[in-house]
């Protein structure tokens, strides 16, 4: 991130409202507010501190993962060492020496139990180039094949298979020390030598998960020999390509990621800060993200470009024990006030999107029938259901076609298997679900024709697991959830790609192909009665919920939850619809009934309100 | 002149000393010796400062802190054997704190 913007202009314009499309850095005086706002980009990834390691140390080889690391040989001031660390995503524990005592050598692996690591320098003043590489298992180094070419500071693929990858560039012993772009690929047993860099260069940062597809930047190179580049290029599996160059022109930096998505970060010269430095490479351009906490150069780093990891490395001339975890946090969004709806309630069903959505139902306490529409500012009353209820499965992607089906009109044990559609005036019955229940939820983005409702209970305490799908004119069951659940587990997508999380007071979350839910990565917190919205089993979010009671938002970019701005009306048993960039959240229970409406954005850049908050 | 930064001395204990939300909320610049730069007048910067049981240091105070640091790395470098004074291997640089 760019640390200063010049403000350029000669006239100060007043807005009673704020632009519709400021740019990044764009300042104005709203007079409405008697405030000055200001445009900024979205925050996508920052630094946190880790574990750290036993021992100052620098030029290290490493590779794995944020959660599973480990740092091979370098230097512990005043000489090179062959100790090794494994890191757990919380703290790092000495492990087996590697064989060959050296500093400034290659890594690679996918975590910290299969590592290769190659080349270095077995002398302090760059005059012991090796070739040796070793083998890790995870409990012991065995000596393998050496490289071709004997090196330091080479480039690697550090998140690659420790048995298929790559060592490209460094430092050669003839004419000593000078940069080298020979490129070998390694085969499991045997280096091979393939085309070579366009510009050699040493101690570049590197990135590659695959052997065939890697990226270098920065290092020395060039002419003047050594001179300090911010030179970029990819492999292909074939041949190297130049690309766009670094920001920052450094060496001594350190990389991980992949080809197409890589983090560069830290390096000398420091007195121009390239040590604070992080640039994400995005497979057509490089950005400056968040800086690094500290101003180093030396570090070791690995994992990928949404969970990295980066430790060790010189700062003021002394090496240092500091380990920074990496973490991206994309879809920064948050909630804004929107119109009340006329009738509070819980419970409810919605359907629609953040300027055209629809409430319904919902306990008041009791069932109630009432339908609201959302206009993106208000809500006004329209036909009722043929069945007042609560805590029903409901989806619809328009609020023009919309499905309400099961729940009770309260109290229980009363519950109705009775289905109604919503055709943007009227409600009409159609076919029951096959197993009546409460507290279950949906593919919310599904339509009148196509979606599940999943999950539930038929009686307290009889979590279940029942998937029932929707075909316009049936249910018929289909795969069930792995984990039975109730108390109002959150939903999203489509009859074909939907996600299940939550509820039943678990984190868990399953994702279904439209034929078998399969488990994938927890919430952040675990947690009942959400608003759960999204438009597949890629794109979902999670907001609100119990216990105990939260405003906590969460979305799902298909891998994994991210945790973003909180609701402002902490609740649960809330309504939620809409997709992960333009959402909607309504009514709920704060413990009383709620008509409170918020509105989800989430965009490439925000609006601040300066302030000395 | 108001002052953009403010420092204090506090050890880093590793996980959980920055979190992503800190880092997210403000920029950390750490130093030799233990010191780090936080925004001046910002809440978020003093709650961190608390939470760290950070000895806040005028700018003064910390550049010395820094220097000593550094200093004592330059010493070491220079005693040095030649052969190790090599260009991946710089001599330290003095570190200038802004205000």
């Amino acid at each position: 991130m760019s640390t200063y913007k010049e403000i350029r202009g000669l006239k100060v314009r007043d807005y009673t409202t704020n632009p519709d499309n400021p740019i990044e850095g764009q300042l104005w005086y709203n007079e409405t507010d008697n405030v000055t706002k200001y445009q900024i980009p979205n925050l996508l990834g920052t630094w946190a501190t880790g574990g750290s390691l036993n021992q100052s140390r620098t030029a290290m080889g490493a590779a794995g993962t944020q959660t599973a690391g480990i740092v091979a040989a370098g230097h512990i001031s005043p000489a090179n060492t062959n100790k090794v660390e494994l890191y757990d995503g919380s703290s790092w524990t000495e492990t087996t020496d590697v064989n060959t005592t050296r500093r400034e050598l290659g890594g690679s692996g996918t975590t910290n139990t299969e590592v290769l690591v190659f080349g270095g320098d077995t002398s302090t003043g760059s005059t012991g180039q090796t070739a040796v590489t070793e083998s890790w298992n995870g409990s012991s180094w065995t000596e393998v094949g050496d490289l071709n070419t004997g090196r330091q500071g080479p480039g690697d693929t550090n998140s690659a298979p420790y048995t298929a990858t790559l060592a490209f560039g460094g430092g050669v012993s003839s004419p000593q020390g000078n940069p080298t772009g020979k490129t070998e690929s390694w085969n499991g047993s045997s280096w091979t030598e393939v085309a070579d860099l366009n510009l050699a260069k040493r101690f570049s940062g590197s990135a590659g998960a695959l052997q065939t597809a890697a990226i270098i930047a920065g290092g020395n190179g060039g002419s003047p020999i050594d001179t300090i580049q911010n030179d970029a290029e990819t492999w292909n599996g074939s041949s190297w390509t130049e690309i766009s160059n670094l920001n920052t022109a450094r060496t001594q930096t350190t990389g991980y990621g992949t080809s197409t998505e890589a983090i560069i970060t830290g390096g000398w010269p420091t007195p121009a800060s390239a040590g604070l430095k992080t640039e994400r490479w995005n497979g057509s351009a490089w950005s400056e993200e968040n800086n690094m906490l500290d101003n180093a150069y030396g570090r070791a780093s690995g994992g990928s470009y949404t969970a990295g990891l980066s430790s060790g490395g010189i700062v003021g001339g002394s090496s240092v024990t500091t380990t920074s975890e990496w973490t991206v946090t994309t879809n920064q969004g948050a909630w804004a006030s929107g119109g009340d709806l006329n009738t509070a309630r819980s419970l409810l069903g919605s359907a629609g999107l953040q300027t055209a959505s629809l409430a319904f139902g919902g306990g008041v306490p009791s069932g109630t029938a009432v339908t609201e529409s959302y206009n993106g500012s208000s809500w006004t009353e329209t036909a009722d259901l043929n069945t007042g209820r609560l805590s029903a499965h409901s989806f619809g992607a328009v609020y023009t076609a919309a499905l309400l089906s099961g729940g009770t009109p309260g109290p229980r044990p009363a519950m109705t298997v009775a289905t109604e559609t919503w055709n943007g005036s009227s409600w009409t019955e159609v076919g029951d679900m096959n197993v009546s229940r409460i507290y279950g939820s949906s593919s919310k983005y599904g339509t009148t024709t196509a979606g599940l409702a999943f999950g539930g209970e038929t009686a307290p305490g009889s979590a279940q697991a029942t998937n029932e799908s929707w075909n316009g004119s049936a249910w018929t069951e289909v795969g069930d959830l792995n984990t039975a659940r109730s108390s109002c587990l959150g939903g999203a997508g489509i009859s074909t790609s939907a996600l299940a999380f939550g509820g039943g007071s678990v984190a868990n979350t399953e994702s279904w192909n439209g034929s078998a839910w399969t488990e994938v990565s927890d919430l952040n917190t675990a947690r009942n009665y959400m608003g759960g919205a999204g438009v597949s089993n890629t794109a979902a979010m999670a907001s609100g919920g119990t216990p105990p009671i939260t405003g906590k938002t969460e979305t799902w970019n298909g891998t994994s939850w991210l945790e973003n701005g909180d609701l402002s009306t902490v609740r649960n048993e809330l309504a939620a619809a809409g997709n992960t960039t333009d959402g909607i959240a309504f009514g709920g229970a704060v413990p009383s009934k709620s008509a409170a409406t918020e509105e989800w954005s989430s965009t490439s850049s925000s609006t601040k309100t300066i302030s000395t908050d | 002149m108001a002052k953009t930064y403010q420092y204090c001395v506090a050890e880093n204990w590793g996980k959980g000393f920055i979190d992503h939300d800190e880092s997210w909320r403000i920029t950390f610049k750490g130093y030799p010796g233990n010191v780090w730069q936080v925004p001046a007048y910002n809440k978020h910067g003093n709650l961190w400062i608390a939470k760290v049981a950070g000895a806040v240091k005028t700018k003064d105070e910390a550049q010395a802190i820094v220097d000593a640091e550094v200093q004592a790395a330059q010493a070491a470098w220079d005693a040095l054997p030649e052969d190790q004074k090599t260009d991946t291997n710089p001599r330290p640089a003095d570190i200038t704190l802004e205000e």
